[in-house]
């Protein structure tokens, strides 16, 4: 799980990377566990969210050859969700990835 | 000071215009967006004018998506039978919207439309005329290139490269439905720099001559050392043939008007033999304006070449195959463009390829015979150096001055110098295509092309005039614009102008009694300035500005103007 974790983690700092160029550089997404993705306090608007859970599908697809829905999973948006920090939004998705593994 | 462009699009462009916003290359943009979906009413509300000069577009993009433009495009789609002429008759009357915002003088730039790849449309039918998606769609952005090609400021972007270029996650209809999205970041990366290299290259950014490294770059090898019979050049080898790929791409460069120029370490009478007598070269001596092969600083050498061609280091692009030539040259001179270029000959044609500064705001005439016009003034000089003095030359050039009011067909070309000049300039104004004609159309002016000619060749159009008569003050003409190549300024074509435009006005408004000419410096226009102090024949009467940085010249118009001996002035 740990490695999984690891492997999420590159790939969700790269989704990171791809959708900040896209973002005015004061709403540009840091690498910390505690950035909020979601709900007040998140410098991320919807369609930078949108683009953020599009990205990481596409590179779980690319990466991994398994298909996830982050758009389509309404727990992910309630307040204590996993888009309330970046560690706990990689946490979720690493979890999605092992049971979709399985 | 930012140039304002509007998005105009029917789906979510915001990701686009923070790109635009925040990309570093010139021009920099304030770029707002229009409401999501609002096309039509936006087009009417700039085409109407809406709003203060401020807050006006320079220049708007219009990005649409078939379906949500032409009805029976989209009817089509729904499975209803293709209707071509009503097709193509909605294309024309978008293109009228288009025009309408065009006409007042903004740029306006148009994506192509285009298609995501799972459209599949009707499979093996879909290029049927008259049947198929694909065939409609190619013949609607056919229709919609000829309909927008004779209007001034109009341009139609290659939306289907952006997708290609992107690949298979250009589109995502995930996006569409959460975001009104219709494509991925990397179709607006490469949109935003597509978008900004048109927009530099219409506002006068392009470059205009290419330096070129010999051995390793032009061709594999050294001559010095391996002999012409030992370069890599041609013949049944890969890396032979992409150097001869490579030079027919620069050829291609030079033909379009990019001026050629060698810069290299080595002997000259070596390196020209082979650049001579190479059975495979494609590039020879007369393809180069001008060269500097010896065992100087590169970039010294460079300098040296801009001031033979009379060009400035933000024209140059320069390529060598060596990492520290190339890192010596862009720290010595940051204005030249140094691309990487790669160690693989076989990888240097894309590269050469994609890069943007070489692309043509216009292709006149003029452009495509730079080189002859370069060769014709190495000549020029030859001949100046031999006759010794001056008038003696000045008298055996045979010197033509051809008068135009400006036409249609010279209008790209009079926008491109209008934009271009700088040292013999009296106001420096900066006009595209579309504004100058709109300019030109209003109150009572007149805007003359000058061409002009020698026994050593026809430099081309390379001058311009215009005067405005303000019924507010109709014994006065303002001369306008007052703009001389430095191509040919300072052979008596200066004169030649002036006495275009006094006898103009002379014979057409008889009671207009003076021309002035305000003069509005900047940092590279101090010629123009002695010439109005020193030869003109006018009148300083001091500046007008509350700074008192800007001249004001008169000319009374009591007497007529002379043309200069050695000059033969025709009005067509």
């Amino acid at each position: 799980m740990n490695d999984l974790t690891s492997r999420v983690r590159t790939l969700v700092y790269e989704s990171i990377d791809e959708i900040n160029p896209g973002l005015d550089p004061d709403n540009r997404l840091t690498r910390q566990d505690a950035e909020r993705l979601f709900g007040p306090g998140s410098r991320l608007g919807s369609l930078g969210l949108v683009n953020l859970l599009l990205a990481v599908e596409d590179r779980v697809e690319s990466g991994f050859g398994l298909s996830i829905q982050l758009t389509d999973s309404p727990a992910l948006f309630s307040s204590d969700g996993p888009l309330r920090s970046l560690g706990a939004f990689i946490d979720c998705v690493a979890d999605m990835v092992h049971k979709a593994e399985r | 000071m930012a140039l304002r462009l509007r998005l105009v699009a029917d789906f979510t462009v915001d990701t686009l215009a923070v790109m635009l916003r925040n990309d570093p290359a010139l021009p920099a943009l304030q770029v707002t967006t229009a409401p999501y979906g609002r096309v039509v009413p936006e087009l009417m509300a700039l085409a109407a004018g809406e709003g203060t000069d401020a807050s006006l577009p320079e220049a708007v993009l219009v990005w649409t998506r078939p379906e949500g433009t032409i009805a029976s495009y989209r009817l089509a789609q729904d499975g209803q039978p293709l209707d071509m002429p009503t097709l193509l008759e909605e294309v024309e009357q978008f293109a009228h919207q288009l025009k309408a915002v065009a006409v007042r003088g903004c740029i306006l730039l148009v994506a192509a439309w285009t298609r995501p790849a799972h459209q599949r449309g009707l499979g093996v039918l879909d290029w049927a005329p008259g049947v198929g998606l694909r065939h409609a769609l190619t013949a609607m952005n056919l229709h919609l290139a000829q309909c927008l090609a004779g209007q001034p400021g109009c341009y139609l972007l290659d939306t289907e490269r952006w997708l290609n270029q992107a690949g298979p996650r250009a589109l995502n209809i995930k996006r569409w439905y959460l975001g009104k999205v219709w494509y991925g970041g990397e179709v607006f990366q490469i949109a935003s720099s597509d978008i900004k290299a048109a927009l530099s290259t219409l506002r006068g950014g392009g470059r205009k001559l290419l330096i070129l490294d010999l051995d390793n770059t032009l061709w594999g090898g050294v001559v010095g050392d391996d002999g012409l019979e030992g370069l890599v050049l041609g013949g049944h080898d890969p890396q032979g043939e992409a150097f001869v790929d490579f030079q027919r791409t620069i050829k291609a460069l030079s033909r379009r008007g990019i001026l050629l120029a060698l810069v290299s370490r080595n002997e000259e009478a070596v390196a020209l033999h082979a650049v001579d007598h190479h059975p495979e070269m494609l590039l020879r001596r007369q393809d180069f304006a001008a060269w500097r092969i010896n065992w100087h600083d590169k970039a010294a050498n460079i300098q040296s070449l801009v001031v033979e061609l009379n060009l400035g280091l933000q024209s140059c692009v320069f390529l060598d195959d060596s990492p520290f030539e190339r890192a010596r040259v862009r720290e010595t001179l940051p204005e030249v463009l140094v691309p990487e270029l790669p160690e693989s000959p076989l990888l240097r044609v894309p590269m050469l390829e994609a890069l943007t500064c070489f692309d043509p705001r216009s292709l006149t005439q003029e452009d495509r015979q730079r080189l002859k016009m370069v060769q014709a003034e190495r000549q020029r000089r030859v001949a100046l150096d031999a006759s010794g003095d001056l008038p003696t030359w000045l008298q055996g050039l045979g010197l033509t001055v051809t008068a135009m009011t400006l036409n249609t067909v010279d209008l790209a070309r009079a926008a491109q110098l209008l934009n271009k000049t700088n040292q013999m300039n009296l106001s420096t104004r900066r006009m595209d295509e579309a504004e100058l004609g709109a300019w030109c159309r209003e109150g009572q002016r007149q805007f003359w092309t000058f061409r002009v000619g020698d026994r050593f060749g026809d430099a081309g159009l390379t001058a311009l005039a215009s005067v405005d008569i303000s019924p507010g003050t109709p014994e006065v003409a303002q001369l306008v614009d007052f703009v001389v190549s430095c191509r040919v300024f300072e052979r008596g074509v200066e004169e030649s102008l002036l006495a275009c435009v006094v006898a103009w006005i002379r014979n057409l408004h008889p009671g207009v009694a003076r021309l002035e000419a305000r003069f509005l410096p900047t940092a590279k226009n101090r010629p123009c300035l002695r010439f109005f102090r020193e030869r003109s024949g006018f009148q300083e009467q001091g500046p007008v500005a509350a700074d008192g940085a800007d001249a004001l010249f008169v000319l009374s118009l009591d007497q007529p103007y002379a043309v200069p001996v050695h000059v033969t002035l025709r009005d067509s």
